[in-house]
């Protein structure tokens, strides 16, 4: 972001600015320190930063890190919501570093589980020629059934300079049906996909005129083959992985807690009311 | 196997601007759709528009690709409300928290969503130009919940993305509405190289802001585009050649501009963006879809623009002003190409066909009485809406980078909704027989919507178009292909509408004039057409005839299909209702491609020879004669009648200027128009039968007196006679 935030922190604490002491008052800024500031005023801005932004951001951490290390000799980080939170977001991060990475297994025993919903719709792979009801008018029927002959001799690349130009791709590879009849309309797709392979045919009526078609391949409704989605097994499975981590540790540790719940509040109702999955969503 | 890329290209279908429920303001209106079930809904699964809402619906087919555009102002506060573990101690924020939380249980009328000063709470910040956020958590935790939440976007957008099959893009919506005037930007990413965080009207709140972000945080021109659009709620400003801070324009203004904003959007949900009826009077087809002026004040609270100004809020005024400040600043700041949207607020992207629309808008719009009957925030009729537009790109294949690409080419068109495909090429050679294999042609010899001619041959008289346009494969026939020149001369603004190709033997002179209708077969009783009338596609090659070659100009194509019921009648007959009476019963849906523009060389400017008598300010300044002072221009004006006569259009009008200092524009009506003026400055400050506000300066040239106003790029265009 390119933009300050007008981060007014709420100052309630009188102050005492003794609180760091010994080995807390002493701060070094290495050499690598500042190569990872650079870094990241290099990937906000995406240039590298001048020599004077650059003094800029170490003078703003020094400043930083003393404000830092007196807030926490002071314990203002205790029961803090923010810092709560942002302790939380780091044990995800943890979770996910320590936690075990997305194997090929992983996305195999997915694929096996799951596979019904990669499913991809019977397609077909065709060629066709067209002839314009808005150009021939009545006749386009009949010059189609007379270019028949014509671009059978032609074999599968057909004959040139017949028939007109179509409003659609003349070779179409792999189309699942809700493509073709988008394109070309419902009858066509239907005629298409009973179509005889390997031969040419027609004419086959569409939304704007009629069609020799030759029909080079088709493949019934199927499931992919696992390398054809693996790479989105695999996003769908890391973005699972993130929602899980949490859950995992705190699963573990959970039980090594003692917990006590005063009974006599009730929840809010406002908590009953949460639009189903979004929390999921959000706990990420 | 998939289709191989096509060099000639295809047009991809897809949504470029839709909310779900994760946008706050959707939210609040019990929308259900999150941006998952968003790209279900748009590779054909069903969906419903609200909680409220039972009744499920589909696309009639899938769509090529989408992109979810939330809005980027309130990410975080949606994170934290719909977080169970977010519990404010602030009292404040606490009671805030829970309304929202609150907004999702139905009422005692059972439905959801019932809160409408929970929209206002949502907007109202929006609409202060020092935006302020909504008191919900603290500034840190609030922008981490957002950078949570819109890597969640990201992460589902990628999931879903299929290339060659369906595409999914990024990007949100940046959303300053100072003073209730739009300066609205849909953001769009080539990739999945975002930034952590969306820019939002909190820390931008004008474009040129937007700008700086776009080059240095999102990474650039090949990485990001800008795309503005509900000209028509702007109140006049979308493409005021004006600085946010109201300074003109300057030659780093237009180049930013039109770096960073190739693309708006003509036509969505809230209307065509167009052109309006007031503002084109000449455009028969022009009163499609309007919902501007006073419907835009009262949802906006903005105080009306002049009718005069609202050109600039229109799309084919920014393409007539981008022509004009071009000629003072040698670059066009508006080269816009068009795009068509949703912005609806239900999750349901490319949610645009007429025929069995369930809504939209959640809430607000999910039973057929609101829909037909009801009001939106402000007071705005529902009736007035519309499903939606969709976007068309012409690309190589179905992937991120041909998408991106293409849209960046601005190689891109909109529809009112329908899946009508248009093409328009523009060469110097170019002729009928080019039409048997138009793209070919088009591409070899000529260029595609949304670029610029190459340099004009020595011998080349005119440009000519090959325009065409294949129906909805699922739709209504065609009507006509039109073009659409606008062009500028001495700092005045022109356009004409020319029809180039019709149905049913139908033929459009080379000039233009009146082509017979193309029918109707509208039932609205059944609310069902006949495709008997119209054709399955239209093609022409067009040679503009009114060619100046020492003059810029811009052309478009618009088709038009034949009229089909509206929305609004498919609904009240499948419920049962009276039709609204706010809107026709049926419409003629169209598709506009992107611009072709002409740019003169400094060889053809200079063969413009200005006609004798005419000048422009600086000549006469050469000359010596200067302004007249205030006095001279009271003694030519307080108490006489003057006619005033275009030089160019040779408009008449005959005006008296009383003492009194009102202004009287006579023999327009019965009456005459009465409308204040005064004299200072050297200029008489005029209002205009528009209402606009015009400095007009005055010269005594050869016995003549002559009158320049000062919005017409320095040209002296008007001969003042006094009459009495």
């Amino acid at each position: 972001m390119g933009f300050h935030h007008d981060e007014a922190e709420e100052e309630q604490v009188p102050f005492r600015l003794e609180g760091a002491s010994g080995a807390d008052r002493h701060i070094v800024v290495t050499a690598a320190k500042r190569q990872w500031l650079d870094e990241h005023l290099a990937r906000q801005w995406r240039r590298p930063p001048t020599a004077a932004e650059s003094d800029q951001s170490v003078a703003d951490f020094v400043r930083e890190e003393v404000l830092y290390r007196e807030a926490l000799a002071l314990g203002l980080d205790r029961d803090d919501l923010v810092v709560r939170r942002r302790l939380v977001q780091k044990m995800e991060m943890l979770a996910l570093r320590d936690g075990p990475g997305v194997t090929e297994s992983d996305l195999m025993d997915h694929y096996l589980a799951h596979r019904a919903e990669y499913a991809v719709g019977e397609s077909a792979s065709f060629r066709h020629v067209f002839f314009s009801v808005a150009a021939r008018g009545a006749g386009a029927h009949a010059a189609a059934a007379a270019a028949l002959a014509a671009v059978r001799d032609g074999g599968k690349d057909g004959a040139s300079g017949l028939g007109d130009p179509p409003p659609m791709p003349a070779e179409v590879g792999d189309w699942t049906r809700s493509m073709v009849e988008a394109r070309f309309g419902a009858a066509f797709a239907e005629a298409l996909f009973e179509t005889d392979l390997g031969g040419w045919s027609g004419p086959v009526a569409s939304a704007y005129g009629y069609h020799l078609v030759f029909v080079t391949r088709r493949a019934p409704a199927r499931v992919p083959d696992f390398a054809e989605v693996a790479g989105r097994i695999a996003t769908n499975l890391d973005a699972a992985r993130r929602a899980g981590a949490l859950d995992r540790i705190y699963a573990k540790v959970r039980d090594s807690y003692q917990i006590e719940i005063d009974p006599s509040l009730a929840d809010s109702p406002a908590h009953a009311s949460h639009p189903h999955g979004h929390a999921e969503r959000t706990r990420a | 196997m998939s289709t191989p890329a096509n060099p000639l290209r295809h047009p991809y279908f897809g949504e470029l601007h839709v909310h779900t429920a994760w946008s706050l303001d959707a939210f609040v209106i019990a929308a259900l759709n999150g941006p998952d079930e968003a790209f279900r809904f748009a590779k054909g699964e069903p969906a419903r528009s609200s909680l409220n809402n039972a009744e499920e619906t589909r696309l009639s087919r899938p769509l090529d690709f989408a992109a979810v555009t939330e809005h980027a102002e309130w990410l975080g506060e949606y994170g934290l409300i719909v977080d169970p573990d977010y519990d404010p101690e602030d009292p404040e924020a606490r009671a805030l928290v829970d309304r929202y939380r609150a907004s999702r249980v139905p009422g005692e009328d059972g439905r959801a969503g019932n809160v409408h000063d929970m929209v206002e709470v949502v907007i109202s910040g929006m609409v202060r130009p020092d935006p302020t956020r909504l008191p919900i958590g603290e500034l840190k935790e609030v922008l981490d919940a957002g950078r949570t939440i819109w890597r969640r976007i990201v992460e589902i957008a990628a999931s879903h993305n299929d290339p060659g099959r369906f595409t999914t893009l990024n990007g949100f919506e940046w959303t300053p509405t100072p003073g209730g005037v739009n300066f609205h930007r849909v953001i769009i990413f080539r990739g999945d190289d975002v930034p952590d965080l969306p820019l939002s009207n909190y820390e931008a709140t004008h474009p040129e802001q937007l700008w700086d972000w776009l080059e240095t945080a999102a990474g650039g021109p090949g990485n990001a585009v800008a795309i503005t659009h509900n000209a028509n709620f702007s109140n006049g400003q979308m493409f005021n050649p004006r600085y946010s801070d109201g300074r003109e324009i300057d030659e780093a203004y237009a180049r930013r501009r039109a770096l960073w904003e190739p693309l708006t959007e003509i036509f969505q949900s809230k209307g065509s963006s167009e052109t309006t009826p007031a503002v084109s009077p000449d455009d028969q087809f022009a009163g499609f879809e309007i919902v501007a002026s006073q419907a835009f004040q009262q949802v906006s609270g903005a105080t009306g623009a002049a009718q005069g100004q609202m050109k600039w809020g229109t799309v084919r005024g920014g393409l007539q002003e981008g022509l004009r400040q071009q000629e003072r600043l040698g670059v066009n700041p508006f080269p816009v190409g068009f795009v068509g949207g949703n912005d609806g607020h239900s999750g349901t992207p490319g949610n645009s066909e007429a025929e069995g629309w369930t809504g939209g808008n959640a809430y607000l719009d999910d039973t057929a009485d609101l829909r037909l009957f009801g009001v939106v925030e402000g007071g705005l009729p529902s009736a007035l809406l519309n499903p939606a537009g969709l976007t068309g790109i012409w690309a190589e294949e179905n992937t991120r980078d041909a998408l991106f690409d293409g849209l960046r080419r601005r190689e891109t068109f909109a529809t009112s909704g329908v899946r009508l495909a248009p093409r328009l090429f523009g060469g110097w050679d170019l002729g009928d027989a080019d039409l048997r294999d138009l793209a070919a042609a088009g591409y070899r010899r000529g260029v595609p919507m949304g670029s610029e001619l190459p340099a004009r041959p020595g011998g080349a008289a005119a440009p000519t178009f090959l325009a065409y346009a294949a129906k909805d494969a699922l739709g209504a026939n065609l009507d006509r292909i039109q073009i659409v020149k606008c062009w500028t001369d001495r700092g005045m603004l022109f356009e004409k509408v020319y029809d180039v190709a019709a149905s049913g033997g139908r033929k459009p002179g080379p000039h233009g004039g009146a082509l017979p209708p193309v029918g109707d077969t509208v039932d609205v009783s059944t609310a069902t057409y006949r495709n008997d009338i119209g054709a399955a596609e239209l093609s022409a090659a067009w040679t503009d005839p009114a060619f100046d070659p020492s003059l810029a100009c811009v052309y478009y194509a618009r088709i038009l299909e034949i009229p089909t019921p509206r929305w609004s009648t498919y609904d009240a007959v499948r419920h049962g209702k009276p039709l609204p009476t706010a809107v026709p019963a049926s419409v003629q849906q169209r598709a506009w491609t992107s611009p072709v523009w002409y740019t003169p060389s400094e060889r053809d400017r200079a063969g413009r020879t200005a006609a004798a008598g005419m000048y422009a300010v600086a000549e006469l300044a050469d000359r010596g004669i200067h302004p007249m002072t205030d006095d001279q221009i009271r003694a030519v004006t307080v108490g006489r009648t003057v006619r005033s006569v275009n030089l160019i259009t040779g408009f008449e009008a005959t005006l008296h200027y009383g003492a009194d200092g009102n202004r009287s524009l006579m023999g327009l009506s019965d009456r005459p128009v009465v409308t204040p003026y005064e004299i200072r400055d050297g200029r008489r400050i005029e209002t205009t039968l528009l209402g606009e506000r015009m400095s007009v300066a005055l010269f005594s040239v050869d016995g003549r007196t002559l009158a320049a106003r000062d919005d017409e790029a320095g040209y002296v265009n008007y001969e003042v006679y006094t009459t009495g």
